[in-house]
């Protein structure tokens, strides 16, 4: 890569770093942890930066790819491990949550009881307002496999939060 | 703005976690990384014919309280600890050697036709539990370098030895301790890697359930009144010490801990499937037994001894790793007392 390549890529990552994190952290429930996920995601993306740069956005490849890697890393060898039922989160939030639960706090545990694409299903759709066809692209799955995954998930988050009307004015 | 939006928005807000990346320093580990990335694809064939090399059988699972498969792998003579508190230079001091030793069997290392791993120096080194634990000759400390060479991190357990031993040889197996060695477990499940995943000091914890298979132990530790699902990988599989641990919360059905394990790029593609946790009573009755049906594979059942549990399960030769899991509580006549949500789908 050319220097001027360098160079755009150091503003990009600068530029993009804060969004990505957002993305990866309600995925994850870690603000460290997600900005490791991006800075990996990043890395990635220079990789393949002039094919990316001709083919799509930058933007959407690197979100792709964070959410990508979050939702593998949950099924990589040695690292998975999750609560997987009930109210077992507790480990899995971050130490954050040691203090007052706030309000934020209360969708972070709410997620924490998802499986990982569950979780993405969730944050593409009703954060970024994806659509079924473009969350599915992201996650690399039929559409019709990001509708039973949402589903599955507002049900869930529905027991978790009570009866918040969680996404009233949307479509799928 | 519908109400999800809105609370999704809100949960995202990082200002009070400020950034800590430096675009110029990615940026450098990104040019590195294509680089290594390039190694890697020109010594695929190599690493191929590698892993016929080294695949092994598979051994029989070794359950607590069953009958031993494998011994123990803590040399004795090094378990003894002596009196004296380290302090963290001395143990990295005692360490380093060992350490190097471990890095030079690292997966992208010799074995799989590159140069071996740098060797860092030694003031790149730190104990990071050193704070929380008083370390002595014998015990197991974790120790890694901050920095990485182009392989990755270091993060390692030593089995800290005592003067003039500082070069003899600690097998990695020694990190996955036999079923039956409280102590051993005890002190690997303290040793979890602070970045990764929460650090409790469980030495002195009970070990309530265990089992143990040629590349895994599966553990429960109770602490008091909190129960720690732990799982200690070993360590020449992941070039890295990834064992991990959870809290067992009791309110919550507690399969705190399944996953898949493959076996390194050039070993044996097998399929590890485990657990570890308590079981509270369904319905006013006590779990005897945990029904696993894997798809495709042979139905087998798990017992649940006082509510806790621990399992290794052994998939040969499933390089996809393990699809279509969901598990079944059972009472002691072997009905059913409850179906929880599945774990969801493990791959390796």
């Amino acid at each position: 890569m050319a220097t001027s390549h360098d160079e755009e890529f150091t503003a990009f990552a600068a530029a993009s770093l804060p969004q990505l994190r957002r993305t990866a952290y309600l995925v994850c429930g870690d603000w460290h942890r997600a900005e490791d996920v991006v800075q990996d995601a990043l890395i990635r993306l220079y990789r393949v930066w002039r094919r990316v740069e001709r083919q799509e956005a930058l933007l959407a490849y690197a979100r792709r790819t964070t959410i990508r890697l979050l939702v593998d890393e949950s099924r990589r060898p040695w690292r998975r491990e999750r609560p997987t039922a009930g109210h077992g989160a507790d480990s899995w939030v971050s130490a954050s949550s040691a203090g007052a639960v706030d309000e934020r706090d209360v969708i972070v545990r709410a997620l924490s009881t998802l499986p990982p694409r569950r979780r993405a299903c969730v944050v593409l759709r009703y954060y970024h307002d994806l659509s079924v066809r473009e969350t599915a692209d992201v996650l690399g799955c039929s559409e019709g496999t990001v509708k039973s995954q949402t589903a599955h998930a507002l049900a869930t988050l529905r027991a978790v939060l009570g009866d918040l009307d969680l996404v009233k004015g949307t479509s799928s | 703005m519908t109400e999800l939006k809105h609370l999704l928005d809100r949960a995202a807000d990082g200002t009070d976690t400020p950034l800590r990346t430096d675009p110029v320093a990615l940026l450098h580990r990104a040019r590195s990384a294509r680089r290594r990335h390039r190694a890697r694809v020109a010594v695929g064939a190599l690493s191929a014919v590698t892993a016929l090399a080294v695949a092994t059988p598979l051994a029989a699972t070794q359950l607590r309280g069953g009958p031993s498969t494998e011994p123990g792998a803590l040399t004795p003579a090094a378990s003894a600890s002596g009196d004296a508190t380290l302090s963290e230079s001395e143990v990295v001091a005692r360490c380093y050697e060992q350490v190097q030793s471990y890095n030079a069997l690292a997966r992208w290392g010799a074995g799989a036709g590159l140069p071996p791993r740098s060797k860092l120096p030694i003031e790149t080194y730190r104990a990071p539990n050193s704070r929380r634990y008083d370390y002595r000759v014998g015990d197991v400390a974790s120790v890694e370098s901050a920095e990485m060479d182009s392989f990755g991190s270091f993060y390692r357990l030593c089995l800290i030895p005592a003067t003039g031993h500082e070069s003899d040889p600690v097998p990695l197996t020694t990190f996955v301790p036999a079923v039956d060695d409280d102590a051993m477990i005890a002190q690997v499940c303290s040793e979890t890697e602070p970045q990764v995943g929460q650090v409790r000091n469980l030495r002195g914890a009970e070990v309530v359930a265990a089992q143990r298979g040629p590349l895994l132990l599966a553990a429960l530790l109770r602490q008091g009144d909190d129960y720690y699902a732990c799982s200690v990988p070993h360590p020449d599989n992941t070039d890295d010490m990834d064992h991990t641990i959870n809290l067992a919360t009791p309110q919550s059905h507690v399969v705190v801990q399944a996953g898949v394990e493959n076996g390194k790029p050039t070993g044996p593609v097998d399929a590890y499937y485990y657990a570890a946790g308590r079981l509270d009573e369904v319905a006013g009755a006590p779990v005897a037994a945990i029904r696993i049906e894997i798809r495709d594979q042979p139905t087998f059942t798990v017992p649940v001894q006082g509510g806790e549990f621990a399992f290794v399960h052994v998939v040969p030769d499933s390089p996809g790793g393990i699809h279509g899991t969901r598990y079944t509580l059972l009472d002691a006549d072997g009905d059913t007392l409850g179906e929880p949500s599945t774990w969801s789908d493990a791959q390796g």
